[in-house]
C-alpha cells in the first residue's frame, strides 16, 4: 500500500506483508476496503495520497462494519458498508479501520497540505502607451496537482510595498485596503492536472504608474496565501513575491507566482 | 428529541442566523449517524424517524431558500480592486483608499471595494450551498427510501411533512417519489 510508513492492513497483525501492493484496497484475512476519491481529477481515483479536506468513498467487503479513524479526519457515517472519509486539515498519515463480524481491516492515506500557489494568466496584458506599466489578470492554482484541494478555502494576506526609483512614490503602499489584514476566503475547485486546484477568484497583478519621469524602478510585495479546511484554523503556505520592475528605457516586467509578462514603453494600449 | 437531533436542530438554527454553510455540513454529519434500528422502543423509533425527516427537510429547505438563481459561477470576485487614476497616477489594485486624493474618485473606489467583498461572500456561500445540495440530496432520499414503507400511514406522514417543509415543488416531488416503491 502506498503512503504512510508502517502501514498495516490488519491492525491485529493478521495481514500478509507479501501481499501489500500499491492499490485501491487493503486485503487481509478479515475483510477488504476499497477506496475511490470523490474528485475525478487526478484521474487515479484509487490513489491513497490525498489533499487536506479531500473526500474518499470507502467500501468494506464483507460489510457492514463499524469504522474508526486515527491520524486525523472523519468518517460519515461511522457504521455501514460504505462511507465517506474526509481528510483532516493538516498533513499526516490517516488510517481508517473497519471492524465487522469477520474481523478488522484498514487502509491508510498520506494527507498533504498545499505546497504553494501558481498564478496562471487569464487575460491580455495590461499596458498604457507611453507609461512604464504592465499587468494581467491571473487565476491562482493551489499546488500540488497530484491531489484535489476542492474542500479547502484560500486567501491572500495584506502586505506593504517596497518601492524604489520610478516606483518610489508607491513605497509602503498596502496591497489591500489598510483596514484589511487579508482578503476574503475563496473556495477552490477540483484539481486540474498540470495546473493545480483553481481558486474561485481572479488576481489583478498590475504595476500601476507614477508621475515620475521614466527610469529604473522596482516595487515588490511580499505575498502570503493561507488555507483552511471547513472553517477551521488557517495555515500559511510558503511566501513568494509580487514584483514590478522598470528599466531605464521603460520596459516593464510584472511577475507573480510563476506568471510573468513584459511590455515596452511604446507598445499600444491593451487591457484585460 | 434525541441528543443527535437536538444538536442538529441547533446547528440548523445557527445556519439561519449566520449563513455559514459549515453549520449545514455539521448538521448533516450528525443526521447520517441516526440509526433507527438501534431504537428498540417502537414509539420512540417512530418519533426519531419523524424528527430526523423534519431536520433533513429543514436542511434542504435552508439550502433552497438561500440559493441565488442569478448566481453565475463564471463571474468570480477579484482579490483586489483597481482604483481610478487621479492626478496622473495609477495606483496598483488594492491600495488603501486614503491614497486617492480626489474625493469623488476615492468614494467610487470605496464603493467598488465594498461591492467586490459582497460578491466574494456571496460567491463562497453559493458555491458551498450548491456543493451541499449535490452531496446531501441523495442522502436524504436514501433516508426516506430506507425509513418509510409503503404503508398508507407512513406515506401520509412523509407526504404531509414534505409538503409542509419543502416549498420548492420540484424538490418536494422528488422527495415524495423517493419514498414510493420502485415500479
Amino acid at each position: 500500500m502506498s503512503g504512510c510508513s508502517g502501514d498495516s492492513s490488519d491492525p491485529n497483525g493478521g495481514s500478509d506483508p507479501s501481499s501489500s501492493t500499491d492499490s485501491t484496497s487493503t486485503t487481509c484475512s478479515a475483510c477488504t476496503i476499497t477506496s475511490q476519491t470523490l474528485a475525478s481529477d487526478p484521474a487515479d481515483r484509487s490513489r491513497t495520497t490525498i489533499g487536506v479536506g479531500e473526500e474518499v468513498t470507502l467500501t468494506v467487503s464483507p460489510g457492514p462494519a463499524t469504522w474508526a479513524v486515527s491520524g486525523g479526519g472523519t468518517v460519515s457515517p461511522s457504521s455501514g458498508t460504505s462511507l465517506t472519509f474526509r481528510a483532516g486539515d493538516r498533513a499526516g498519515c490517516a488510517t481508517v479501520t473497519a471492524t465487522g463480524g469477520s474481523g478488522s481491516c484498514s487502509i491508510s492515506f498520506t494527507v498533504v497540505e498545499p505546497s504553494g500557489i501558481k498564478m496562471s494568466r487569464t487575460s491580455l496584458v495590461r499596458h498604457k502607451k507611453g507609461k512604464p506599466d504592465c499587468g494581467f489578470l491571473a487565476r491562482p492554482y493551489v499546488l500540488p496537482d497530484t491531489v484535489s484541494f476542492q474542500n479547502i478555502e484560500v486567501r491572500e494576506k495584506n502586505s506593504k510595498a517596497t518601492a524604489t526609483g520610478y516606483f518610489s512614490p508607491f513605497n509602503n503602499i498596502t496591497h489591500q485596503p489598510a483596514t484589511q489584514t487579508e482578503s476574503d476566503w475563496y473556495t477552490v475547485q477540483e484539481c486540474c492536472t498540470g495546473l493545480g486546484s483553481p481558486a474561485d477568484c481572479h488576481d489583478q497583478i498590475y504595476s500601476g504608474y507614477t508621475n515620475k519621469p521614466v527610469g529604473v524602478g522596482l516595487m515588490t510585495f511580499p505575498i502570503t496565501w493561507e488555507f483552511r479546511v471547513g472553517g477551521g484554523a488557517e495555515k500559511a503556505m510558503p511566501d513568494f513575491e509580487q514584483r514590478h520592475e522598470v528599466t531605464a528605457t521603460g520596459d516593464c516586467t510584472t511577475s507573480k507566482g510563476g506568471a510573468s509578462e513584459t511590455t515596452h514603453l511604446n507598445d499600444e494600449d491593451s487591457g484585460y | 428529541m434525541s441528543d443527535i437531533t437536538a444538536r442538529a436542530a441547533a446547528l440548523l438554527a445557527e445556519f439561519e442566523k449566520e449563513k455559514d454553510p459549515e453549520k449545514l455540513q455539521a448538521a448533516a454529519d450528525l443526521l447520517v449517524e441516526v440509526d433507527l434500528s438501534k431504537e428498540a422502543e417502537g414509539l420512540k423509533r417512530l418519533a426519531l424517524r419523524r424528527e430526523t425527516l423534519q431536520l433533513w427537510l429543514r436542511l434542504l429547505a435552508g439550502i433552497d431558500k438561500n440559493l441565488d438563481p442569478r448566481f453565475d459561477p463564471n463571474d468570480r470576485p477579484m482579490v483586489s480592486v483597481e482604483p481610478p487614476p487621479t492626478g496622473g497616477v495609477q495606483y496598483p489594485p488594492g491600495v488603501d483608499p486614503s491614497a486617492i486624493a480626489d474625493p469623488p474618485a476615492r468614494q467610487q473606489y470605496e464603493a467598488a471595494i465594498k461591492q467586490n467583498r459582497n460578491k466574494a461572500a456571496n460567491y463562497r456561500l453559493q458555491t458551498k450551498l450548491r456543493r451541499l445540495d449535490e452531496k446531501l440530496t441523495p442522502k436524504v432520499e436514501r433516508f426516506i427510501r430506507l425509513s418509510y414503507t409503503t404503508v398508507p400511514g407512513e406515506q401520509r406522514e412523509l407526504n404531509d411533512t414534505v409538503n409542509k417543509l419543502i416549498p420548492n415543488p420540484q424538490r418536494a416531488s422528488a422527495l415524495v417519489r423517493a419514498g414510493r416503491p420502485k415500479q
